[in-house]
């Protein structure tokens, strides 16, 4: 137990640079310079304008260029899960299934109320937690007024 | 007249000790509970440590109820025997939770890591400033580390003195939660570290050592119930004072059949096919082991052969 005790300190020092990628999104997005982006391809979609905001901020913190492809929302989802995609951003339904299946950042802009409510939203490859939280956290900054949490 | 009236000082001051740590495992446990639910987020060993802190409550539950009942409850018309049993039955019910949470334990860390599920460990805002939650969860998982760790250590010393399984059974639930907050401890900083199996293949080595434990306590806790002969604190094997016990009332009986069985902490010995002795009975004199556990023994009953049988051994 001793032992357990002495080397905690050894480990957290290891910490500084926590979390990690388990797959590096990360650190291929800043050294390749280019995120892969899916946005929905419908141009009446809301949240155009967070979602640009969003991408611009996203650019300045990584220094790296979005590369957009438009599309439905499924497919592009798959494309995340796979890793073909380092980020979706579109309207999701505030009870989507993929809440478990990928993550998403807090909402930036929402439309509708009550049934018809849905929340553009960012989402992620579940684990690659390093971008999960610069994708949060830049979310929470350009999100609209009405909708930060 | 209740089940503690005929145990020595001693043992009822331990047993009001137990009770009072109990009392106290039950508030910390429920503190762990609050905290780990509040910063397990989507992770899945967090969510398991929160399931198996809260099955932990199982134990000092039973046991309390048990002493409670063992404390209070006198012999009835609808309970003869009283309710040195309940011990017994709050002992299976621990060494099933134990069980459970240990098989809880494998499948969770071994479906992760079949799936190679990524846990997502996001961040929060804590008074402004955005953290990442991970952080909280290993404050979390230290936090939980520290009562059962205690606790457990307190709980052994006042089992044997009780010669009370279930109170051992949760020493062990208390050390199966703290190796699981150790194996939830290593996988957080695993995860921050971008190794999404190390808290998986930890929490699966630690499920071996806390199933092993449930099973030698569910092989106990249904000897006892369907009357088997005492098994040892910590083993399904034959309890030594119960070994010494059979071996002194053959000798001082030969040719009966002896017969142990346990309520509780307490022994009942059946000595089939002999008379009992002439005279007042003297229960220090059927006993081996330690004078000080002789109130381990409740009861030795005599079942005298058919008079047939001894007819023919007369004739």
């Amino acid at each position: 137990m001793n032992r357990w005790i002495l080397l905690f300190p050894i480990l957290l020092a290891a910490c500084t640079d926590f979390p990690r990628d388990p797959d590096g999104t990360l650190d291929r997005i800043t050294q390749r310079r280019t995120m892969r982006v899916g946005v929905a391809a419908d141009g009446s979609a809301p949240g155009r304008e967070a979602t640009s905001r969003l991408l611009s901020r996203l650019s300045q913190r990584t220094v790296a260029r979005p590369e957009i492809e438009a599309g439905a929302a499924e497919p592009l989802l798959q494309g995340l899960e796979g890793g073909r995609l380092d980020l979706v951003v579109i309207p999701f339904d505030p009870k989507t299934p993929w809440a478990t299946r990928v993550s998403l950042s807090p909402p930036i802009a929402v439309a509708g109320k009550d049934e018809q409510r849905t929340e553009v939203r960012a989402a992620m490859r579940n684990g690659e937690n390093r971008w999960i939280m610069l994708v949060e956290s830049t979310a929470r900054a350009v999100a609209d007024p009405e909708v930060r949490e | 007249m209740t089940a503690l009236s005929h145990l020595p000082e001693e043992v009822r001051v331990a047993l009001r000790r137990a009770e009072r740590l109990e009392y106290w495992n039950i508030f910390w446990t429920v503190t762990i509970v609050a905290f780990m639910g509040a910063v397990m987020g989507q992770s899945q060993t967090m969510k398991t440590a929160w399931v198996e802190d809260t099955l932990g409550l199982v134990p000092p539950i039973a046991f309390l109820v048990a002493a409670r009942m063992e404390r209070k409850g006198g012999r009835s018309r609808r309970y003869p025997f009283g309710f040195d049993r309940v011990n017994g039955l709050g002992f299976f019910l621990a060494a099933v939770a134990l069980a459970a949470t240990g098989t809880l334990l494998l499948w969770d860390s071994v479906s992760t890591l079949v799936s190679a599920e990524h846990a997502t460990v996001g961040s929060v805002v804590l008074f402004g400033h955005e953290i990442w939650l991970g952080w909280l969860m290993i404050a979390a998982q230290l936090y939980s580390l520290i009562p059962p760790l205690i606790i457990g250590r307190k709980e052994l010393p006042l089992s044997e003195t009780l010669s009370d399984k279930l109170l051992h059974t949760d020493a062990m639930m208390n050390k199966a939660n703290w190796m699981t907050g150790a194996a939830g401890l290593a996988g957080v900083i695993g995860l921050g570290m971008g190794w999404w199996w190390a808290d998986s293949a930890a929490a699966a080595f630690i499920s071996f050592d806390i199933i092993h434990d449930g099973i030698k306590a569910m092989r106990s806790s249904t000897a006892e119930l369907v009357d088997g002969t005492p098994r040892g604190l910590s083993s399904p094997e034959i309890a030594d004072d119960a070994k010494r016990l059979i071996a002194l009332l053959s000798e001082r009986y030969p040719g009966a059949e002896i017969r142990l069985r346990e309520t509780g902490r307490l022994i009942h010995a059946e000595v089939l096919g002999h008379h009992p002795p002439e005279g007042s009975f003297d229960r220090e004199a059927h006993w081996k082991g330690d004078p000080e556990r002789l109130w381990r023994l409740s009861q030795v009953s005599f079942v005298p052969p058919d008079s047939e049988d001894e007819e023919q051994a007369g004739s």
